[in-house]
């Protein structure tokens, strides 16, 4: 009934804003339908090809840089070349040239299976990969910038980091929701999760400082083991107690992690063992019933918290502290010395525990007189079967290159580069990687 | 105005005790008068304090995200992903295009359906109109984060997170407003029309196609962008199902970013960089629900004054 | 537009019903119509089975237990529903009467002029994301009370009794207080369309009769427009209730009950503790299935707030001026 329309459009005076309408509706419909069918798979290059129309000549993080010209002949996929190499534009003082990178070994065309010793520190002969991973707000800030420099240099591997806390992250990696998880906390001996027996590399080395928010109080404020765990239990509630320099009546607010923490983990196994009295076992684990002030989310959570209020506060990464601008705490070490956390402190603790491994990995109040008493490592979590080889060997490569040579972004934003020794247990562990038939994936 | 009639001097009477009673009566409200007027002067300058005391937060709040939203908005904060702390030149351009692409989806999913249900409501009357339209009420009111939970519960737990589950959760939340807002506006195509276009013959959906549902296209268009507003802003279900990415991605099968996870994500941490995204992203974010919910308003005026 | 019975459309529609042409149609819609039932019952379903597990496990003293240990998995409702209940208190007894009175202003002793764009701007204003305004209160909000606002809550009279201990930043009266300014539009747009649905004729009648603005406003418009208000301020108390992500921000999120109960003391909604601890929830069955329950427990109270309002509307109705 055509003639229908033509009446009803006398009688509405909305005609030609009617049909404008129309159009900007269809074309929405049209558009998101297009997006949406074009763009349902997930490859890898399909992502990075659409992220180089999207993003500038600048550099871009986890994802492919514009371009990057690699001579490994027959590379499976070749990230679109259009364009002169990246510049970084920020004064980064040590930046990978993002250029050609001639590499010695075979090219990887066959299925990878017969592929690479663990290359050491530059290899970056990898398969193209997205990775997922989730965990450990503890290892974030190293991890951003580790991830961020190792796509840097070989963009055919992106890696998406959840910081959910290490609790979460060993769920979902045991739950096989992620290729890797994060943990400050490995998992017992023998556990296994959804994709059968697991891995646990440690990566990551350093110091959980004391972080505060008092304006009265000076830089680095000397607090004995007693003084925090008193603190956190509720006994000491004022300023004034810790330093004179403090009127009376500066209230202290504790700062806890309100979730599932490997940090938190550590730092009441510290208090634990420095003052049973006042914080016994009972209180020592990843989520305790902390008698006494407030929760935040994640290490940026208590963070935010110490930052955002007053008299608070709050243990955190070392990084954290530095990058809010937060002062922090000397501790009270098992010498008797207040020391500060830093990259010496920590590693001087550190190697008063020269046995660590998966199943003895606390090394809290170590001796020593320059040591800081309250660190922890963090530890890698993949299954040792991996169902997808290309991932496999992309994840093992990025955790062994993490491992040495990413270790040189540590020092500089609040971490501790790995011992020697933990070095080569990391590079062991994922020797130990296998692909589904359970062959060895690194000869 | 009201004093007139006090002072009006009274009408000669040759009652006595009327007039006196009158008088009475004038002397009485004459001496509350004044009472009555302070009264209503006080009352006239709290309510107007409760006003004031309205507006300053609110605009307080909308120049406070504007002020600290854009110094932080750059070319770059627009076209780059994010970086990580203490490297510049980040941004949320995987934010922009996620929220882009959920809420694109979520329409998609919830714009027929909505539409379809008020025809409905229209047509039919009856016990399960009368479900149908309780149900959207009551699905007005339930808090974003149980529909959030729902979403996970059917669409998550069962795969994993994904860019369609939040949509989905969204188009769940825009559906009841869009029900009711599409049956609003329809029913205000005026009887006759339907009933012309059913006396020449039509069927009915052609009826509905041609006359009501063209006709209604203003209120149809405000319902949506005001549905499409509030979907925008939510914030809890997306934890639950697209948690957010790193990576700048247009899988739908994949996580996603998107700009309420920005702003709940890096405004509550310490870190100077990422706070200063989180006030772009969330300047970003109301200047857009504004701008929508504007659009939808003219909208709206514009079908009153054209059925007035 | 409603069928009058024996209208032209009527009796078009009973013959239209027998042709076939219309029953596809009829079909598509009957169709959306069971889809959106469906949604509606999916929705129940999904969020109550995943807490069976948790009820069947506590019974019905999970309602006011105060456990919360995810290592002894002891869980416990009280402390949220007492956050829930205590902030969306503080919020009401804040919004509704300043929202009922600036309603009053701008609807009867303030010029159309300035009244009309003010009215819209606060309508616009409500739409402003609960993120935003979260985040606002947690960066500008939270100091100034820190400092200034509850040492001085603690300082008047009676009022100070709720207000013991330190103030510690994150609590329920600043969640309380963000909230109320987060449902404040929402109030003064509903209660506004409710007083101006008083007919003009009441109000003139009233001042032709001599009364001041105040006197027309207590006696006529108010109860005269008793339905709206009281669905103004049900909306309102159901969004209270519902808002999650803002409030988490400002509460603290503490799963203790402190001794003694002050307002200053950091706590916990429904809400927010179920979006903090979902993440973590997967290696304990046991959590997830009481967040789940925390859930039903937020569902119910939202449903209530609802229908209740609804049916308090419909009842006073009967009751209004004629």
């Amino acid at each position: 009934m055509f003639g229908f329309a033509r009446i009803t459009r006398g009688t509405t005076e909305a005609a030609p804003r009617r049909n404008r309408t129309r159009w900007m509706l269809g074309t929405m419909v049209l558009a998101g339908g297009l997006i949406a069918a074009a763009c349902g798979s997930s490859t890898p290059s399909a992502a990075k090809k659409t992220s180089h129309s999207a993003s500038s000549s600048k550099t871009t993080t986890t994802t492919a840089p514009s371009s990057t010209s690699t001579t490994v002949a027959g590379s499976t996929t070749t990230t679109a070349a259009a364009g002169a190499t990246t510049t970084p534009t920020t004064a980064k003082a040590s930046t990978t040239p993002v250029t050609t990178k001639t590499v010695t070994t075979t090219p990887p065309t066959a299925a990878p299976t017969a592929n690479n010793a663990l290359g050491g520190a530059n290899d970056f002969n990898t398969p193209a990969a997205s990775l997922t991973g989730a965990g450990s707000t503890f290892d974030q800030p190293l991890f951003a910038r580790q991830f961020y420099d190792f796509n840097k240099s070989d963009s055919k591997v992106s890696v998406n980091y959840a910081s959910v806390g290490s609790g979460t992250g060993e769920t979902d990696i045991l739950a096989g929701s992620v290729n890797f998880g994060a943990s400050d906390v490995p998992e017992p001996a023998g556990t296994t999760g959804s994709g059968g027996a697991i891995l646990q590399v440690p990566v990551v080395l350093g110091g959980i400082a004391m972080a505060y928010n008092e304006p009265c109080l000076g830089k680095n404020v000397h607090l004995t083991g007693t003084q925090i765990a008193q603190i956190y239990a509720g006994k000491i509630t004022d300023w004034n107690t810790i330093d004179s320099s403090c009127p009376t009546g500066s209230a202290i607010e504790p700062v806890y992690r309100a979730d599932s923490s490997g940090t938190s983990n550590a730092f009441t196994h510290y208090l634990t063992s420095v003052d049973a009295a006042d914080w016994p076992a009972s209180l020592d684990g990843k989520q305790p019933a902390f008698p006494k002030g407030e929760g935040g989310n994640g290490n940026a959570g208590v963070a935010g918290d110490v930052q955002g209020g007053a008299g608070t506060i709050g243990y955190v990464e070392l990084a954290y502290a530095l990058q809010s601008g937060l002062n922090y705490a000397a501790v009270e070490n098992s010498a008797g010395a207040y020391v500060v956390p830093s990259s010496a402190s920590v590693a001087a603790d550190a190697a008063s525990f020269p046995g660590v491994s998966a199943t003895n990995y606390l090394i809290v109040n170590g001796s020593g007189a320059g040591s800081y008493p309250i660190s922890t490592y963090s530890w890698v979590i993949v299954y040792q079967k991996q169902s997808n080889t290309s991932n496999g060997i992309a994840l093992g490569k990025l955790l062994d290159w993490m491992a040495t040579a990413g270790q040189s972004d540590s020092a500089a934003i609040g971490y501790v580069p790995l011992p020697a020794n933990i070095q080569t247990l990391a590079e062991t562990t994922i020797n130990q990687m296998q692909n589904s038939s359970g062959q060895p994936l690194f000869s | 105005m009201s004093t007139d009639l006090l002072e009006a001097p009274a009408p000669s009477g040759k009652d006595p005790v009327a007039a006196e009673r009158r008088q009475l009566i004038q002397a009485a409200a004459r001496g509350t008068l004044k009472r009555r007027r302070t009264v209503a002067l006080g009352i006239r300058i709290l309510f107007g304090t409760c006003m004031i005391l309205t507006l300053v937060p609110l605009v307080a709040l909308v120049g406070y995200v504007s002020k600290r939203g854009v110094g932080a908005l750059s070319v770059a904060f627009f076209t780059h992903t994010p970086t990580p702390e203490g490297i510049p030149g980040g941004g949320i351009s995987n934010a922009i295009v996620g929220s882009l692409l959920i809420n694109g989806l979520a329409l998609v999913i919830a714009m027929p359906i909505g539409l379809l249900v008020a025809l409905f409501l229209i047509e039919r009357r009856g016990p399960v109109a009368n479900v149908i339209r309780f149900g959207a009420d009551v699905l007005t009111g339930i808090p974003s984060i149980l529909i959030g939970l729902f979403a996970y519960a059917i669409i998550v737990a069962h795969t994993h997170f994904s860019a369609y589950s939040a949509s989905v959760a969204l188009a769940v939340l825009m559906l009841p407003i869009m029900i009711r807002g599409d049956e609003e506006a329809m029913r205000t195509i005026p009887n006759e029309l339907w009933e012309a276009g059913l006396a020449l013959g039509a069927r009915q959906s052609r009826v509905v196609r041609s006359v009501v549902v063209r006709g209604a296209i203003p209120g149809l268009v405000t319902a949506n962008l005001l549905a499409l507003a509030r979907a925008v802003g939510e914030t809890a279900p997306l934890l639950f199902t697209a948690i957010g990415s790193q990576l700048f991605s247009l899988s739908f099968n994949q996580p996603m970013n998107a700009i309420p996870i920005v702003i709940y994500q890096d405004g509550t941490t310490a870190f100077k960089d990422l706070q200063s995204d989180a006030w772009g992203a969330a300047f970003v974010l109301m200047a857009g629900v504004l701008v929508l919910s504007i659009i939808g308003r003219t909208f709206a005026a514009r079908l009153t004054r054209k059925s007035r | 537009m409603v069928t009058k019975e024996g209208s032209p459309r009527h009796l078009l529609e009973q013959r239209r019903s027998s042709r076939s042409s219309g029953r596809g149609y009829a079909a598509v819609l009957w169709t959306a119509a069971i889809f959106f039932v469906v949604i509606l019952a999916a929705i129940i379903e999904g969020i109550v089975s995943q807490s069976t597990s948790a009820f069947g496990h506590f019974g019905f003293g999970f309602l006011w237990s105060t456990a919360f240990n995810t290592v002894t998995n002891q869980y416990g409702a009280g402390p949220f529903i007492i956050g829930t209940l205590v902030i969306t208190a503080i919020a009401m007894i804040i919004a509704v009467p300043v929202g009922l009175a600036t309603a009053s202003f701008l609807t009867e002793m303030c010029p159309r002029r300035i009244a009309t764009p003010l009215g819209v701007g606060i309508d616009l204003i409500a739409a402003v994301p609960s993120i935003v305004v979260g985040l606002w209160g947690l960066y500008v909000m939270q100091p100034v009370f820190l400092r200034d606002v509850e040492p001085f809550m603690q300082k008047i009279p009676v009022v100070k009794l709720l207000f013991k201990g330190v103030a510690e930043g994150p609590s329920l009266f600043l969640a309380g207080f963000v909230l109320s300014i987060m449902i404040l539009p929402t109030m003064v747009a509903l209660t506004r369309t409710a007083l101006a649905g008083v007919g003009t004729l009441d109000r003139e009648a009233a001042f032709a009769l001599g009364a001041t603005p105040w006197q027309v406003i207590r006696k006529i418009v108010v109860p005269g427009a008793n339905s709206g208000i009281l669905a103004a301020a049900t909306l309102a108390l159901g969004r209270a209730v519902g808002e999650t992500i803002a409030v988490t921000l400002l509460i603290g999120n503490v799963t203790r009950i402190t001794h003694p109960f002050s307002l200053l003391n950091p706590g916990a909604t429904l809400g927010s503790i179920i979006v903090l601890n979902f993440g973590e929830s997967g290696q304990l069955p046991l959590l997830k299935s009481t967040l789940f329950a925390l859930a039903v427990v937020l569902l119910i109270i939202t449903i209530i707030v609802n229908v209740g309002g609804r049916l308090i509307v419909r009842k006073n109705r009967q009751f209004r001026l004629p």
